[in-house]
């Protein structure tokens, strides 16, 4: 019996130490991504309001880490709360440390850091390393294909992404393309643009954005990113979307110019998310065997809705207010550039300006993107002015939380082929696993030219991906 | 190793008969004991146990009120934090809540605060 007895004492001690050990085991607070993909994607990659807010915080969280003074939390942080029961009881506890051991300091506005394991931190290092595949699949069926090829598999790619932050100062993102076959047509596939490329069966492998931010620059809002990336033009990015295709607006070229507004380049670029609801970005870009650097530069403002930081907007819970529900968000930007073609020292001088609007209501969300742009030598020897005017508009609607349509509507003039292209895309994306999504995409296009039609194209697309 | 942490739970429960918020199970399985609740808590446990698990299980929700942080973002998770959050999801796409559930949710989080702090 009292054998019996000190084993129940020796088990008994020892169940803390197991039990804690269990505890720190969980990664509860360990990664700072710790979340589903819905937390900042509506259907991935295309982001939500969150995701938006996060991105433009180069990956922190910043609410406002404390109350307002005079409105002193009920529950202050600082006080530990008595838990008491059965259950997980030391996961709290080690959150509540952890938390605690951060800053205490009242004035503190972003999130505190994460000091889970302090060697890690001080060396910066991630927790777990942060690095995820991606990978498309692209068929087309297209049944005037004029080599015959109706059905046309061949568009795949796996690409390497990686992204981050090093205790809340520097967020850094990767994107290298391991693979990608099939010719690189904006207006018919996803495939990672691979500038080395060329369409070969396995197109070289290159990496398309490698940048580094350094945030919050002597306490400021202003953050300074540099490297690789593509330069904050428009509202989103071209990868910024649940359908397969992009955006024209975002990929269109003029000429033999392979300028788009979405092309990684290599820059280095100033913005900040200023008084919660405004955002600005200006940077330079180098371009190769050039002496003169091109400039750019982003406004927007967002009205309604969460804000810039992730703030939830005051909402009275007693009265409906359409306003409630409604968030506008208005961007203008203009980028100045000068290029050369592949192997001739001729110049092309280029501009585009350019306006987002995007409205959420609800379940609803519309883009609207134009651009114009004015070239005065695309094909690098004619010295061919050219105009452009391209307009997308997009509405789109959550069906379910895995389930989204959308139907957009395309307009491109570019004043070098004398031909009006006009596009009707809709398309269908569901997710049956937060990871995999599968979009079905239908595209007709008509092209026009001063007199008549010259050319209709229809298209069913099935695109495929997951990432993980 | 089960029969240890099930003996530890035995031992918790037993000694800690008089807390005032409980806390069930573990990882996606965890949940408060609704046992001690008023009455007029019942409406709001309901809301929770229906609405806020449609998207993920309520181990983040006791997380949040139990230790006071919020478990993803790692934002202080207090009074201020139920309305907000309660704003967010009400605006969320396909939340699927109303704002009577809403209030009412907010309401028994507040309440589960205060419990949480209780000797
Ligand atoms: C529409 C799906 C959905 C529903 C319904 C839902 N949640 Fe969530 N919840 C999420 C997602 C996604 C996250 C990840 C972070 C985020 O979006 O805040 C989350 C995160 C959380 C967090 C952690 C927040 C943080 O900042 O760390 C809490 C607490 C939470 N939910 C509570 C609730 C409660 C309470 C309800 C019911 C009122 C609820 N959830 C209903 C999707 C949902």
């Amino acid at each position: 019996m009292q054998k019996y007895n000190k084993l129940l004492l020796f088990i008994l001690l020892a169940l803390p130490i197991v039990f804690v050990n269990q505890a720190s085991a969980i990664p509860a607070f360990s990664y700072e991504h710790n979340t589903e993909c819905t937390a900042c994607h509506t259907i991935y990659p295309e982001l939500n309001e969150y995701g938006e807010a996060f991105l433009k915080n180069g990956y922190v969280w910043t609410k406002k880490l404390r109350a307002p003074k005079e409105t002193t939390p009920v529950k202050p942080v600082v006080q530990k709360p008595e838990v008491k029961g059965v259950g997980d009881q030391a996961l709290p506890e080690q959150l509540k440390a952890d938390s605690l051991s951060a800053e205490e300091d009242d004035d503190l506005v972003y999130a505190p850091k994460q000091r889970k394991n302090e060697p890690l931190w001080i060396s910066g290092l991630p927790e777990k390393l942060p690095l995820s595949l991606s990978a498309t699949l692209n068929m087309a069926y297209n049944k005037d294909a004029a080599d015959k090829d109706k059905l046309d598999f061949s568009t795949r790619a796996l690409s390497l992404l990686s992204g981050g932050v090093f205790r809340d100062k520097v967020s850094f993102w990767v994107k290298y393309n391991l693979y990608t076959q099939g010719a690189f047509d904006p207006a018919v596939s996803n495939t990672p643009l691979n500038t080395t490329a060329g369409s070969g069966p396995n197109a070289a492998p290159d990496i398309e954005e490698v940048a580094f931010m350094y945030r919050k620059v002597f306490e400021t809002p202003v953050n300074i990113k540099v490297g690789r990336f593509r330069p904050k033009l428009s509202l989103w990015k071209k990868s910024n979307k649940t359908s397969v295709s992009d955006f024209a607006t975002n990929t269109y070229q003029v000429g033999s110019s392979k300028f788009t507004l979405d092309a990684p380049e290599d820059a280095i670029e100033a913005n900040a998310v200023i008084g919660n609801r405004l955002f600005v970005a200006a940077g330079i870009v180098d371009r190769n065997g050039q002496e003169q650097k091109e400039r750019y530069g982003h406004i927007s403002y967002k009205v309604g809705g969460t804000d810039l930081l992730g703030k939830e907007p005051e909402v009275d819970l007693d009265n409906e207010h359409f306003t409630d529900y409604l968030a506008i968000t208005l961007a203008a930007y203009g980028y100045f550039g000068k290029n050369s073609g592949d192997s001739s020292f001729e110049r092309n001088k280029f501009f585009r300006f350019g306006g987002d609007l995007d409205v959420l209501y609800m379940n609803f969300r519309c883009r609207l993107s134009g651009v114009v742009g004015k070239d005065d030598n695309p094909d690098f020897g004619s010295k061919l002015k050219t105009d452009s005017y391209v307009l997308a508009a997009q509405a789109e609607y959550m069906l379910a939380l895995n389930l989204l349509g959308l139907v957009r509507y395309e307009y491109q003039d570019i004043g070098y082929s004398g031909v009006i292209v006009h596009r009707i895309i809709p398309a269908v994306t569901y997710a049956p696993i937060e990871n995999t999504k599968i979009t079905m995409e239908y595209q007709y296009q008509r092209s026009d030219n001063e007199i008549s039609t010259v050319a209709t194209d229809q298209k069913l697309l099935l695109g495929l991906r997951f990432t993980f | 190793m089960r029969l240890l942490l099930f003996l530890m739970m035995v031992c918790l429960s037993a000694t800690d008969a008089d807390a005032k918020l409980k806390v069930l199970g573990k990882g996606e399985r965890m949940r408060f004991d609704s046992a001690g609740f008023p009455a007029n808590m019942k409406p709001g446990y309901d809301v929770m146990n229906t609405k806020c698990k449609a998207c993920h299980s309520l181990e983040r929700v006791v997380l949040a009120i139990t230790s006071g942080i919020a478990p993803v973002t790692g934002q202080p998770f207090d009074k201020m934090a139920t309305k907000s959050y309660g704003i967010k999801m009400l605006r969320k796409p396909n939340s699927n809540m109303s704002r009577d559930d809403i209030k009412t949710i907010i309401g028994f989080m507040n309440f589960l605060l205060d419990e949480s702090v209780k000797p």
